[in-house]
């Protein structure tokens, strides 16, 4: 036999297989380590959830503030660019208004436009009662 | 073979990954791997109190799982729930009335080092005054602190007697590959069975 002059393989025969824990407490003692690993899992599963959703409101958050003052810069502008249907009498009224008040008396009106009224207010007002 | 520890750690800080991930197979990889290491570790510790080494084993493995976000692979995995075993034995040894540093030869600082990095070994033969219970208890030892697939194939050969080709068919290798494996698996074990019989045995300290 080859195995009586390796030294190594003696020292291995002579102490024997190593001891194992029975089928029963490796089953119990696995039992207990998953249940803690599915915890841990699912809380760092949920905190990364947490975390993304967050970054997504954020992100969508700061998107639509972009959006929304991109657009206000340039609502003016647009406004004044795009020729409305009611821009020109409005216009003539109100100059109308201001001058000479002959616009209440063409329409029957003999009331004078309130002092205190704001323009705009005034421009709606011309416009309903056209 | 200095590229082994290195090996294993990267291959411990993957498997930690995936089980961070949930995946099962890590989990069986895990489980199967380490804890009947941890048990035959804790049981050593725990004067053969079996019912003693499965509540370290299993505290210990339950620590781990909480702290596995921690791991940073500075050293095997095992040796890092060794770490986290240690201080569970200590706890229980104080419970039970006990002194808590119990201090077996592995466990001495300047073992543990040499353990750890594998270093150079003078090539002696084993020491004599070791008695044969305390030797079968260290052979045992290295074979836990060796890789799965080295001390798998030692046992194999040495302590079942199956011969290379009958290990090859269990592992779906060629001979070739065993005899290789076999040749690593003997380098390895002597490496730190000299470590381990030669250094200093400090008991109960």
């Amino acid at each position: 036999m080859t195995h009586n002059t390796d030294p190594l393989a003696d020292l291995l025969r002579a102490a024997g297989p190593r001891e194992t824990a029975s089928a029963e407490r490796a089953r119990r003692v696995e039992a207990a380590v998953r249940l803690e690993w599915q915890d841990v899992v699912q809380t760092r599963l949920g905190r990364k959830r947490a975390a993304w959703i967050a970054a997504s409101c954020l992100t969508s958050a700061a998107l639509i503030a972009l959006v929304l003052h991109a657009h206000a810069g340039q609502v003016p502008t647009q406004a004044a660019a795009i020729p409305s249907p009611y821009a020109s009498p409005l216009v003539m009224r109100t100059a109308a208004s201001e001058g000479h008040g002959s616009y209440f008396r063409a329409n029957n009106e003999d009331r004078p436009p309130d002092r205190g009224m704001p323009r705009h207010m005034l421009v709606t007002y011309a416009v309903h009662t056209r | 073979m200095p590229d082994e520890p290195q090996r294993g750690t990267f291959r411990d800080k993957v498997l930690v990954r995936r089980l961070l991930e949930g995946e099962e197979a890590a989990f069986r990889l895990f489980f199967d791997g380490h804890f009947p290491r941890l048990y035959r570790f804790a049981l050593s510790r725990t004067e053969g109190d079996h019912d003693a080494a499965e509540e370290i084993a299993q505290k210990t493995l339950i620590t781990a799982m909480r702290k596995l976000h921690t791991f940073r692979g500075e050293a095997t995995l095992f040796t890092w729930l060794c770490a986290i075993c240690r201080r569970e034995v200590s706890a229980w040894r104080v419970a039970r009335g006990r002194h808590a540093a119990l201090m077996l030869s592995e466990d001495a600082p300047e073992i543990r080092n040499q353990l750890a990095a594998l270093a150079s070994v003078a090539a002696q033969q084993p020491d004599q005054a070791f008695d044969r219970g305390e030797t079968a208890r260290l052979v045992q030892v290295a074979l836990d602190l060796l890789p799965g697939s080295y001390s798998e194939v030692l046992e194999w050969k040495y302590i079942y007697g199956l011969t290379v080709n009958e290990i090859s068919e269990r592992k779906s290798t060629g001979p070739k590959a065993v005899e290789s494996l076999l040749g690593r698996a003997r380098r390895s074990f002597r490496q730190v069975f000299l470590v381990l019989a030669h250094g200093q045995v400090v008991y109960d300290s």
